[in-house]
């Protein structure tokens, strides 16, 4: 490998520079579209050491690390920190280098391919400016274009090591290898490099034996110097992790849009954010194929040449990729890792460039003038391909909104000032940052507003105190469904019992930023001010645009609850904290069911923790509920309804074959009745989207029609047929019945949009399929009714189980403002409560008195007064309209609704996230008539300056042609952060008719849908039980040691941290412990052989290091009950191994408790009887790490010394 | 058959002639990608390299022919039959670099 020369460094360098010219001279850290490196010293020391640890301390709730092969790029972080570089400058200089560096690779693999010194500076330039490394420099994936400069360095050595028949080439490739792997899909990336250069290295059967022999040698190094991540990623039994299918989700598939055979020819369309394609000027889209056409060039003059061969079976990886489909991709093993098929365009792109330096290469060495010209003109136009790097795209403006670049910001110094406060905090608690997530939105600084505007929260992520939430219910594990509710709840400014929530999950402070939006709009200013209302969370220090609160009613991090509670329903946590003598110090269990029906382990544990709850909470369900769910349900259907492709013509033999070959898909799925729908409601889709092709054509549309009705019907009667044993039963038909709505609604629109499309000639014939159509859908509608959920605005009717025979008290809480009940019917012995002229306030539980329950199944109906019509006859006035009371005639003439056809009015009373029925009656010859709600909202606001928008939330089209009243019916829901909203009516007319339409009796009611709950405090059971004392100290993210003093009685140990089997509880000072455990043979082998590794390690890690003790007090809660030492972030001592010699207690009791966190419920006889004891709790999978580090450690050092002797050797001895 | 398979031996420019108007007809008229027509062409192509003992720089020529053509399609906003284009670029290349592979292997003249 040939040294370049100054010269070429520093041209690399300037060229960066003048790249990334926009960021790199601007004041503050660089931030990419959706990833940011940690910027202060705080910030980097935390991301070093989280690093070393298999379970990460950094997001709220804490979760699993299962990828951990970013250690060696945050051992790097860690080492600058040490020598105090950090903020903007190792930043930016980073980014220079992940520049600079893959050209210099690339120049040394050109030299070393034969090419010459000029054309293999060339070759590097022309590296660093393709589309792939705009996109991924954009989103400020270094990691990536790290991993791709590592790869023609890899590619050198791995081509010596079968050249020269050097081991150690062998070496220095599996060595580079595994540390491209900060980027996980250079774990098939490389491969693929090294396989395909087969062709190019094996030209005898002795060459095939030492490619081989290498490749086993770079397989094993890369396999030892990754044993630290392979270990407890693939033997920790992280399913869920591996096998989630990850290529198929929304994320992963979104990059697919913009993969195409053009794109891929092109090396184009690496990130579904488009940067470098949107910003490439349309002008030069021919130089665009400059860059396949050159390379693939090479196939004529370069024939001889098997490098070439290697390098175009490189160039075609994507294409065959992109036709196998993302369905064959997830099925790969370890899909995961691998993820989309875009990020291959890196490989076509660096077979691209090498093909292209060698071609170039040819050109200026031939002795040809003609080609010289040539290869001149070819490098001046590839580097004016390069037009959106050198006009400076990297941080340019946007096209299009999603296609984020580079930025630069400056924090405010109030960040700096926070993370220190939080610092000297010496208790291990949480805290936090408000809004929940992990991107921000600023109010002052546009470039970071927006859907894809915002940045990465690092101070949130990497605060002292951790607070950040991750992105995906993936990476949060069992802290997922409670932390996605907290965050809508948050998102939707609802902040009662906001603290004591909080403090079930260790959360002591709540950071809130006033120039930092919340999702739909709300500003930061408003969080304050609704946080500043709070009693119990109270303003701890604030600076300008930064608040910091602190969480008065405050739980440790391990704690042990004085009241059990136990409730039904697994949505009830939010509901609990607000009872009126909930106590601090819980512990709250929540039944799953879904759970229970699928485990018997689960039934077992509800009814342990049933017989000790001194407290139960029975949420009632209301049967007939109109909740979020449906119209969300609703929604996803209706967006992932496929319009299939269609090709054969109604009544056509294809056609007629098509349904034959449907008959018989529906037929193989009978048995499975989710599917057929599934199935029948795609056949129901195919014919609309025949319609959408052929509604010109008469004859096709009649057969379309009746195909497409008989579909739905059939659809309604497989629903109709279902037998429904079981609540998962109901809840699948239930979906069933959505789904069926759902595609009604969305065919119905379809059809409208097909015959509102310019082309068509309106007549009399097309009015006439119209009417055949709509007197279609309302059949069907008809239907369909029968099989929704009845609601009833005013008699709700709930369903409970009680588990325990007792009296329980009757609680209500609704939302909004004061309601009225009139009274509540029990039906199991028909007893009506009266309860006329009973309020309760806006989100309280309202008590309406104690009865006595038997165990077993009750229903209950609640009666609502005679609710408010919120709308009068106000009707705003419109040309020719005819106002009279109580309804609306109109006379349009044109087909579009004209101003003078047109009414509306003010709703009285609307607010947000509630749920209105709307309801009206209407006729209408010659035309139809459209209604729709306006809502006002504020859209922007900076002081005093307010931009409000009017959304429409629901549009419909009625049309009949009926002489007879007809009636409609809907409910639609309210948007967050709402100012009010108003009702409008149109009309619209048929083609050459007048049309007359009227409406009358609009009623719009709020729909009241008070949660009922019953509570019974036995307090038989409280205070029978002396708690015992616990002092508690953090060793490591994964290791807390508990010292229990007094344990007389069972008691529940809650650790609030994320559940996961992978915590274990160890027993430490009872020596016959082990004698309690009995195993297999198998497993005692496994149990020895791990106590062995961990006494000798235990032994050696005694030689170097020596153990800490417990140290200071640092807190103490509940008069001492509870206390708190010095944490520690001790990586290695002589105790880490302590518990490999010991077998886990109580795991048949390891619960999941307050719906995220630990509990284990120990009993005397767990301690063999002993009141004071030391407990270890410890995440397992950190042992595969330990074992891994150490083969990984063995495997570098062996390597080095390998190579070092070589090097000696040689230098002694040649 | 048999009479059609001596009538496309004797007069070999009917397999060009054929597959010429196949690529043509897939490229701009067919609106859906059959993967049975697209397997039917490139065995006619194969066909054709074998009856008129073309090289493989042919196969490679076309692909470029194509590789050419794609960008202008895209200029005259004809993105669909651009997409086929290159579709049909990568068809061309692969049978080229198969051909090409063959060749020099017979020949033995790799480097």
């Amino acid at each position: 490998m040939k040294k370049p020369t100054i010269f070429t460094l520093v041209f690399y360098f300037l060229v960066a520079l003048f790249f990334l010219r926009g960021v790199v001279f601007s004041p503050g850290v660089i931030l990419g579209g959706d990833w940011a490196l940690p910027s202060t010293l705080v910030q980097m020391q935390r991301y070093f050491q989280s690093g070393f640890y298999t379970w990460t301390d950094r997001s709220l709730l804490g979760n699993q690390q299962s990828f951990l092969n970013s250690l060696p790029f945050q051992v790097l972080i860690g080492f600058l920190a040490k020598l105090g570089i950090a903020g903007e400058v190792y930043i930016k200089l980073l980014l220079v280098f992940v520049f600079v560096f893959p050209a210099l690779t690339m120049f040394w693999l050109c030299q070393f391919l034969g090419c010459q010194k000029k054309v293999s500076v060339f070759g590097g330039l022309l590296y660093i400016t393709l589309s792939f490394f705009f996109n991924y420099a954009a989103i400020g994936w270094f990691l990536v274009l790290f991993s791709m400069g590592v790869l023609p360095l890899s590619l050198i050595f791995f081509i010596k090591s079968v050249k020269e028949k050097k081991i150690s080439f062998s070496i220095l490739t599996g060595f580079l290898y595994s540390l491209a792997m900060v980027q996980s899909q250079s774990l098939v990336w490389y491969p693929l490099v090294y396989f395909s250069f087969a062709f190019f290295l094996i030209k005898t059967k002795k060459d095939f034996l030492v490619y081989l022999k290498s490749l086993l040698v770079v397989f094993l190094v890369f396999l030892g110097m990754n044993a630290f991540w392979h270990l407890p990623l693939f033997f920790s039994g992280s399913s869920g992790i591996l096998d989630t299918k990850f290529g198929l989700s929304s994320v992963s598939l979104g990059t697919w849009a913009r993969l195409s055979n053009l794109n891929i020819l092109r090396a184009w369309g690496s990130l579904f954010n488009y940067q470098y394609e949107s910003s490439y000027p349309k002008a030069l889209i021919p130089l665009s194929f400059l860059l396949p056409f050159l390379a693939y060039l090479s196939l004529f003059f370069l024939r001889k040449k098997r490098e070439v061969y290697s390098l175009v079976f490189l160039s075609f990886v994507s294409i065959v990729l992109f036709k196998l489909g993302p369905g064959f991709i997830a099925r790969l093993p370890f899909s995961d890792l691998i993820r989309d098929v875009a990020r291959f365009s890196v490989i076509s792109s660096f077979s691209y460039v090498v093909l292209i330096t060698m071609l170039l290469n040819f050109m200026f060495r031939d002795k040809r003038k003609q080609l010289k010209i040539i290869g001149v003109i070819c490098c001046i136009l590839l580097i004016i391909n390069a037009y959106p790097f050198w006009m400076g795209g990297l941080f340019g403006e946007l096209k299009h909104g999603y296609d984020v670049r580079l930025r630069a910001y400056k924090f405010p110094e109030e960040n700096v000032f926070l993370e220190k406060t939080l610092m000297k905090e010496g208790e291990d608690i949480k805290s936090l940052y408000l809004p929940m997530g992990s991107v921000l939105r600023t109010a002052d600084d546009k470039r970071f507003y927006g859907l894809y505007g915002g940045m990465s929260d690092i101070f949130a992520h990497y605060s002292p105190k951790r607070g950040g939430t991750g992105v995906s219910g993936r990476e949060m594990g069992s802290a997922a469904n409670l932390t996605f509710k907290l965050a809508e709840r948050i998102d939707n400014q609802q902040f009662d019992n906001l603290s004591k929530l909080l403090s079930l999950m260790n959360v002591k402070y709540v950071v809130a930023r006033k120039n930092i939006d919340c999702p739909y709009g709300v500003p930061g200013k408003k969080v304050i001010s609704s946080l500043n209302k709070k009693v119990d969370i109270v303003l701890k220090k604030e600076w300008d645009k930064i608040f910091l609160f602190e969480n008065n009613n405050f739980l440790p991090h391990f704690y042990i609850p004085q009241d059990i509670v136990y409730s039904s329903g697994e949505k009830s946590l939010f509901d609990i904290v607000g009872l009126g003598d909930y106590s601090l110090r819980s512990g709250v269990y929540l039944k799953n069911e879904k759970i229970e029906t699928k485990n018997e382990k689960e039934k077992i544990k509800n009814k342990e923790v049933l017989k000790r709850a001194n407290r139960l909470f029975i949420k009632a369900e209301l049967e007939n509920i109109i909740g979020m769910d449906y119209f969300k349900k609703k929604e996803e259907f209706k967006n992932s309804m496929p319009f299939p492709y269609v090709k054969h013509k109604p009544g056509s033999l294809g056609w007629k074959m098509a349904k034959l070959k449907e008959e018989y898909g529906e037929w193989k799925l009978r048995k499975k009745p989710e599917k057929l729908l599934d199935k029948k409601l795609f056949y129901a889709g195919k014919r609309i989207s025949e319609l959408n092709r052929w509604v010109t054509d008469n004859e096709a549309e009649d057969l379309i029609l009746g195909a497409h009705q008989k579909k739905i019907v059939e659809a309604i009667e497989l629903i109709r047929s279902m037998v429904v044993k079981d609540n998962q039963m109901v809840e699948i038909r239930d979906n069933m019945v959505i789904k069926i709505r759902a595609y009604w609604e969305r065919h119905k629109e379809k059809v409208e949009s097909v015959y509102s499309r310019g082309e068509l000639k309106y007549n009399e014939n097309v009015a006439e399929r119209m009417e055949e159509w709509w007197g279609g859908f309302e059949r069907l509608d008809g239907k369909i009714k029968p099989l929704e959920k009845k609601f009833d605005l005013r008699n709700l009717e709930y369903n409970f189980e009680i588990p325990e025979k007792g009296h329980y008290s009757l609680f209500i809480k609704s939302t909004g403002k004061l309601i009225e009940l009139t009274d509540l019917v029990v039906e199991e012995d028909e007893e009506t409560l009266s309860l006329n002229g009973f309020q309760t306030r806006d989100s309280e539980w309202a008590n309406l008195g104690e009865r006595e329950f038997k165990e077993g199944g009750h229903k209950l109906t609640l009666r609502l007064p005679e609710l408010e019509n919120l709308v009068v006859d106000d009707w705003q006035k419109v040309e020719k309209t005819r106002i009279k009371k109580q309804g609306v005639t109109f006379f349009p003439q044109g087909f579009f609704p004209a101003t003078q056809n047109l009414v509306f009015q003010k709703i009285n009373g609307w607010q947000s996230n509630n749920f209105y029925y709307l309801t009206f009656d209407y006729k209408s010859k010659g035309g139809s008539l459209g209604f729709g709600i306006l809502e006002e909202r504020v859209k922007f606001q900076r002081g005093e300056e307010i931009v409000k928008i009017e959304k429409m939330l629901e549009k419909s089209l009625v049309g009949t042609e009926s002489e007879n009243w007809s009636k409609f019916e809907t409910i639609v829901k309210s948007d967050p952060d709402v100012l009010g909203a108003q009702v409008c009516f149109w009309s619209v007319s048929s083609p050459n008719q007048l049309a007359k339409v009227d409406f009358k009796n609009l009623r719009i009611y709020k729909i009241i849908q008070p949660e009922v709950a019953l509570y019974i405090n036995k307090e038989r059971n409280k205070a029978k039980t002396e708690m015992p004392k616990i002092t508690f100290i953090k060793i490591n993210p994964t290791k807390y040691k508990i010292r229990v003093e007094g344990a007389k009685e069972p008691y529940t140990l809650v650790f609030s941290e994320s559940f996961h089997r992978g915590w274990k509880l160890y027993l430490k000072e009872i020596p016959n412990n082990k004698l309690q455990i009995t195993n297999s043979n198998l497993q005692k082998l496994r149990g020895w052989g791990m106590r062995m590794v961990g006494k000798t390690a235990s032994k050696i890690t005694g030689v170097f290091l020596k153990n800490k003790g417990y140290g200071e007090e640092t807190a103490s809660y509940f008069n001492g009950d509870i206390k708190e030492r010095v944490h520690k972030m001790t990586f290695l001592e002589p105790a880490t191994f302590e518990t490999w010699t010991e077998k886990p207690i109580v795991e048949d009791r390891h619960y999941l408790i307050n719906n995220y966190a630990n509990s284990w419920y120990i009993t005397p006889q767990d301690t063999s009887g002993k009141e004071n004891y030391e407990l270890i709790v410890e995440f397992w999978p950190q042992r595969l790490f330990y074992m891994g580090l150490f083969i990984s450690g063995t495997t570098l050092i062996s390597c080095l010394g390998y190579l070092g002797s070589n090097y000696v050797k040689k230098r002694i001895f040649l | 058959m048999k009479k059609f398979l001596i009538i496309f031996k004797r007069h070999h420019w009917y397999s060009l002639f054929l597959f010429t108007v196949g690529i043509f007809f897939d490229i701009c008229f067919l609106k859906f990608t059959s993967s049975l027509f697209i397997l039917f062409l490139v065995f006619l192509w194969i066909w054709t390299v074998i009856d008129w003992q073309l090289e493989g720089k042919f196969s490679i020529f076309g692909g470029l022919i194509l590789l050419i053509v794609s960008p202008f399609l895209l200029i005259l906003k004809k993105d669909p039959i651009a997409e086929k284009v290159a579709a049909w670029v990568y068809v061309f290349l692969a049978t080229g670099v198969i051909q090409q592979l063959i060749e020099l292997k017979m020949g033995k003249k790799l480097e």
